[in-house]
């Protein structure tokens, strides 16, 4: 459905973060996408969303496709009228607007209100605390409302890929398990695609179908879900296990297996 | 100096401020998506007043259809403005934006001067002349008009501010311009839709004035008392725009008056508003009902 070929990503005209990056999403499938910071992960998403030309950014090389058309220079709304959104790092709800217009605004692009009103039940639906506080000044929102808010203001899009950007970044344990439950129902029952990029693995592997693991702004691994969760270099590093035996062979393990993703 | 007389100059100042108020929306709609200081609104005000008197003077418009149509023009002269001048300079040290649209204003009064001279010349209204009485104060209808105008014009903004879709994407891309271009929101758009908005504005304003006091390049200072207005307001804050541009049309005038009245001082008008500024940079630099985070010109 979406297919990234051999992306190369510059910053400023010089500062090149993406090497020669591709991956594949399939359509209805969860496809995670790890990696540790300053990997290239959101850089991957903004090139797909076309925000990159907002940060000086430029795609130089390879192409993007959505449904066989090359959407590589595509402006971001088209891209989002296409039908791929994105839920950028770090939620970017609009601050001083109430939860009710951030929800009207994600459905910006929309003519049809018969559509807008039944997503706007879909996602009162998904997020009854939204409907709670619909009236409230949106930064006054939790930190855990306000990432719902943003997948919700997302939803209001009519998205058919809809790309997350960490969003367990800042959640405690117990609302990770509810946002992965969320991502997993937006998957199964209405079917939504989804580009998942996480620092959590254990979460973003457990909803994944497919997963890819980049470094350097390349990907060194990729497989299924269970391949990943299986894979020893991904439950050392990102799983936290094997943390016991990490005693003097570590360093050396270590090296050798960096040296084996670089 | 009487109580009647205080009376009166608060009025008049009521209606010069709900013209001031108007055009300071102009700016801070401006400030507010592209964060751009337009030091050409002035410039603006005039060249509104003058497309007016062209369209009524030697178009022999109706007065009313000569309104209607410098809006439009006005319109597309701010997007015009910002598709082949600022859009260039996004993104360059404030510094630099402030000397374009200093160079601009100079830019427009010079053509406007070059086509019409600089004589003052009367914009010929329907509005009768003569005054109703408002409290035992008496009203010109000139000023009636200006003030209903600019009261309505703001209400109507208001409106669009609250509850339209381009409304609502405005304010979106001024609390964040990254994530509103996530939702589709074309910010290039956006940007010239200020503009046009802006000018549409301050031809408004400009237009006004000129009702009251005639056309002539001077109608362009009125441009400057934004400043005093929006500092006192808050610059990123419509609402403030709204409340700063009475308060200073009456401190003016009141300021004015007494000064005339009690030191037989003339003159006062203009620096009292500028006293003000000043006085607001000082105590409260980001408002009355300016957000505390941004930054200081
Ligand atoms: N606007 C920018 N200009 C220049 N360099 C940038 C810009 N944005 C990101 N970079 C650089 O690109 C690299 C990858 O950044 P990116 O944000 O894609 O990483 P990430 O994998 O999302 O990291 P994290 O997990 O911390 O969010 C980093 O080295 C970063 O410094
Ligand atoms: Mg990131």
């Amino acid at each position: 459905m979406l297919t990234i070929e051999n992306i190369e990503v510059v910053y400023d005209t010089y500062v090149l973060v993406l090497k020669g990056l591709s991956l594949q999403v399939k359509s209805g499938a969860v496809t995670a996408l790890l990696g540790a910071n300053g990997a290239g992960k959101s850089t991957t998403l903004k090139a797909v969303s076309g925000l990159l030309a907002s940060e000086e950014g430029e795609v130089t090389r390879g192409r993007i496709t959505f449904d066989g058309v090359d959407i590589t220079h595509m402006s971001p709304d088209r891209r989002v009228a296409s039908g791929l959104v994105q839920v950028m790092e770090g939620r970017r709800i609009f601050q001083d607007l109430t939860v009710e217009e951030n929800i009207r605004i994600g459905a910006f692009l929309e003519k049809d209100s018969r559509k807008i009103a039944s997503r706007r039940e879909l996602v009162y639906e998904y997020f009854p605390k939204l409907k709670e506080r619909h009236t409230q000044v949106a930064g006054y929102l939790s930190g855990g409302e306000q990432q719902m808010l943003a997948i919700g203001r997302a939803l209001m899009a009519g998205p058919r890929i809809m790309m997350l950007d960490e969003p367990s970044m800042g959640l405690s344990p117990l609302l990770v398990q509810e946002v992965c439950g969320i991502v997993r129902r937006l998957n199964r029952e209405e079917g939504l695609t989804i580009l998942l990029v996480e620092q959590n693995a254990s979460f973003a592997l457990a909803v994944a179908d497919q997963g890819y693991v980049m470094e350097d702004g390349k990907v060194v691994l990729e497989g299924s879900g269970a391949e990943l969760r299986g894979n020893q270099d991904v439950q050392e590093f990102y799983l936290g296990a094997g943390a016991s035996e990490r005693g003097r062979f570590s360093s050396v393990k270590w090296y050798r297996r960096k040296k084996r993703w670089v | 100096m009487s109580l009647d007389a205080l009376i009166s100059l608060c009025v008049s100042g009521i209606v010069v401020g709900s013209v001031y108020a108007m055009t300071a929306i102009g700016f801070v709609v401006i400030y507010k998506t592209t964060r751009v200081i337009n030091f050409a609104q002035g410039e603006l005000m005039m060249v509104g007043a003058y497309i007016c008197l062209f369209l009524t003077v030697d178009y022999k418009l109706p007065f009313w259809a000569a309104f209607l149509m410098t809006g439009i023009v006005c319109a597309l002269l701010g997007y015009v403005i910002e598709r082949v001048v600022l859009r260039r300079v996004i993104g360059d040290p404030i510094v630099s934006v402030i000397m374009i649209t200093l160079g601009l204003g100079i830019v427009l009064k010079a053509i406007v001067g070059a086509i019409f001279g600089v004589d003052v010349r009367v914009l010929p209204t329907p509005i009768p002349d003569g005054a109703v009485s408002i409290g035992g104060t008496p009203v010109s209808y000139h000023y009636l008009f200006s003030m209903a105008f600019s009261v309505l014009a703001m209400c109507a903004f208001a409106a669009f501010f609250r509850w339209s879709r381009l409304g609502l994407a405005m304010r979106a891309t001024s609390s964040d311009q990254q994530a509103a271009m996530a939702m589709g929101v074309n910010v290039g758009q956006i940007f010239a839709l200020s503009w046009a908005i802006a000018c549409v504005v301050s031809a408004v304003g400009g237009m006004l004035i000129a009702t009251i006091n005639g056309v002539n390049l001077g109608v362009s200072a009125f441009g400057l008392k934004v400043f005093p207005v929006v500092i006192l307001g808050g610059l990123d804050s419509i609402v403030g725009a709204a409340v700063g541009g009475v308060l200073i049309g009456v401190l003016e005038n009141v300021a004015d008056g007494v000064f005339k009245s009690v030191f037989d001082l003339d003159g006062f008008r203009d620096v009292a508003a500028f006293v003000v500024l000043v006085l607001v940079l000082m105590i409260r630099p980001y408002g009355l009902f300016g957000q505390h985070d941004i930054e200081r010109i």
